[in-house]
């Protein structure tokens, strides 16, 4: 990007860029929490269903994906109902 | 012919070199409630070949610096900055380039004044007329060099002026005052000396008119924009404190008389009942509540994006009322806000962003005392930088809010006795990449699975109270 100085230079940049575009479309993201958090509870319960064992790399592995899925459905989620984060 | 401005500290005591005289200066002055706007055209020439800059001034000594001005030449705004010394008068070089003996060129000079209309009478009955008085210390326009010929026009916004002050005859032909429906036309005058730096007394001059509109300010204005860039959304969020600053109310509101008045052709000027913002075409969702809670009495229109083919953006309008009519001196407080797609005022190249906000609504004839805008960017963003099309007293701060971890970088600009031309845009450029994006998914991530690990380790914990023997 060209070196911005003064205000006359960044609203000819502003004008002159392409527009924002998010990382993930904004129409997508009802449907995306509502994947991620059902995912996040069948993964718990399937975690508390685990038999305990030595090796933890089931619990672990379940725990992992339920939390990764629980983060991005729950900031896709809070953009859903409004609060945009 | 290439015209520069240049600002610099200028000394009260000295006055320029004589390289110019002013061959016809006309100035209109737009008296509303709350602001006079003037409007001053400078027809200059050049006594000397390569003549210095120009001084003009802003304000006579002593005078306040106008709450806006801006300088035109040649059909192109200049880029001029504030002073920012404390001298008196506030003068404004301006470079006219290489002019020739007796060339000529004009300068135009707008400016909006603060503080200088004042109800009068201070306090009337309900159903009385409202009147205001403008006063101006000076009558003539306050310049460094002779001028030919002068001539100012005050323009009312009714016909009705009960009263005018009076010009000395020294500098005019005929007349010095005339007065035609609404409008007051002092001089011209002619020959008339430097005004500043000279020996021409000041002379105060006022109109005392009608208006049949309320006169309402706003004491403190804050904004919040806040950026989402997992949402693509921008929230605006207004708290503003109005206030009525005509004349005050003698005795009691009348409720009966002002239900009343609803059904007769003109209600009293003085009662402030309604307004209308205008909002960007693509606004929605917009909110509009007070100490108590929502006002229903509220009406949003949606305005049209100019994306649509064969279509011209229309502004969106928010018509508000307050939850009680506001007379002279009363105050109501609320909060409104709506949002807007972020693709509308965020560009982007690559990881690096720049954002354009309006610093506040346009509201005509409105002053707004104190002005304050916090613009609240994603959490992870870098490299900050601002640019204000005014000078703004700039902080930074960090906010924290929903699902943060770090906090949000925050912005506030500042700014006294705002008026209607101070509805420009704040650019903010900033670096996000798409790896400071995930930040908040994995706060989320790493809290849950926290309680995952905690759940492990729970589940192996013995809780019988007897212990089992094989």
């Amino acid at each position: 990007m060209s070196k911005v100085d003064s205000y006359a230079s960044v609203k000819s940049l502003h004008a002159s860029l392409p527009p924002f575009s998010p990382l993930i479309s904004v129409d997508m993201l009802p449907y995306i929490a509502l994947i991620c958090i059902s995912a996040f509870f069948v993964l718990t319960f399937t975690f508390s269903t685990l038999p305990k064992s030595r090796n933890p790399l089931p619990e672990l592995g379940t725990g992992l994906l339920a939390s990764g899925l629980a983060g991005i459905g729950i900031v896709a989620l809070f953009c859903t109902v409004g609060v945009y984060v | 012919m290439l015209l520069l401005s240049l600002l610099l500290p200028f000394a009260a005591a000295a006055a320029p070199p004589a390289d110019y005289v002013n061959t016809a200066i006309s100035r209109t002055v737009e008296l509303g409630g709350a602001i006079a706007r003037v409007s001053t055209q400078f027809s200059v020439k050049a006594l000397v070949d390569s003549p210095g800059a120009y001084h003009l001034a802003l304000a006579g000594e002593g005078d306040a610096v106008p709450a806006f001005w801006e300088v035109t030449a040649g059909g192109k705004v200049l880029d001029v900055t504030l002073p920012t010394s404390d001298c008196s008068p506030s003068t404004v070089q301006i470079d006219l380039g290489r002019l020739k003996k007796d060339e000529t060129t004009t300068i135009a000079l707008l400016q909006l004044l603060a503080h200088t209309i004042e109800p009068l009478p201070k306090v009337i009955e309900q159903s009385d007329p409202q009147y205001l008085r403008w006063t101006t210390n000076s009558t003539y326009v306050d310049s460094w060099y002779l001028t030919d010929v002068e001539r100012i026009k005050i323009r009312s916004p009714t016909a009705n002026i009960l009263s005018h002050g009076s010009v000395s005859s020294t500098y005019a032909r005929d007349n010095t005052v005339t007065k035609a429906s609404s409008t007051v036309t002092l001089g011209p005058f002619t020959s008339l000396p430097a005004t500043l730096g000279g020996d021409v007394p000041r002379q105060p001059f006022n109109v005392h008119y009608e208006t049949r509109e309320p006169v309402v300010g706003l004491k403190t204005l804050k904004r919040s924009a806040e950026v989402s860039h997992w949402g693509g959304n921008l929230n605006i969020q207004d708290e503003m404190n109005l206030v009525n600053n005509g004349p005050k109310l003698k005795g009691h509101f009348n409720r009966l008389a002002h239900m009343q008045s609803r059904f007769h052709a003109a209600s009293p000027a003085q009662i402030f009942k309604e307004f209308s913002l205008r909002l960007p075409a693509s606004a929605h969702s917009a909110y509009y509540y007070d100490t108590i809670g929502n006002v229903s009495w509220s009406h949003f229109r949606p305005g049209t994006s100019s994306k649509r083919p064969k279509s011209r953006a229309v502004d969106s309008v928010l018509e508000l009322k307050p939850r009680y009519p506001l007379l002279g001196g009363w105050n109501y407080s609320f909060t409104m806000g709506y949002d807007m797609p972020l693709e509308d005022v965020l560009k982007s190249d690559g990881s690096r962003k720049v954002l354009g906000v309006p610093f506040m609504t346009s509201w005509q004839d409105l002053l707004v005392e104190d002005a304050e805008m916090n613009i609240i960017l994603p959490e992870g963003a870098t490299n900050i930088e601002v640019f204000a099309p005014f000078p703004a007293d700039i902080s930074r701060w960090t906010h924290k809010t929903y699902l943060d971890s770090t906090g949000r970088p925050a912005i506030t600009l500042r700014k006294s006795l705002c008026t209607e031309n101070h509805a420009q845009t704040v650019y903010v450029t900033y670096t996000y990449s798409s790896g400071a994006q995930l930040q908040k998914p994995l706060t989320v991530a790493a809290v849950i699975g926290g309680l995952f690990i905690l759940g492990f380790g729970l589940r192996r914990v013995d809780y019988s109270l007897d212990k089992k023997t094989a």
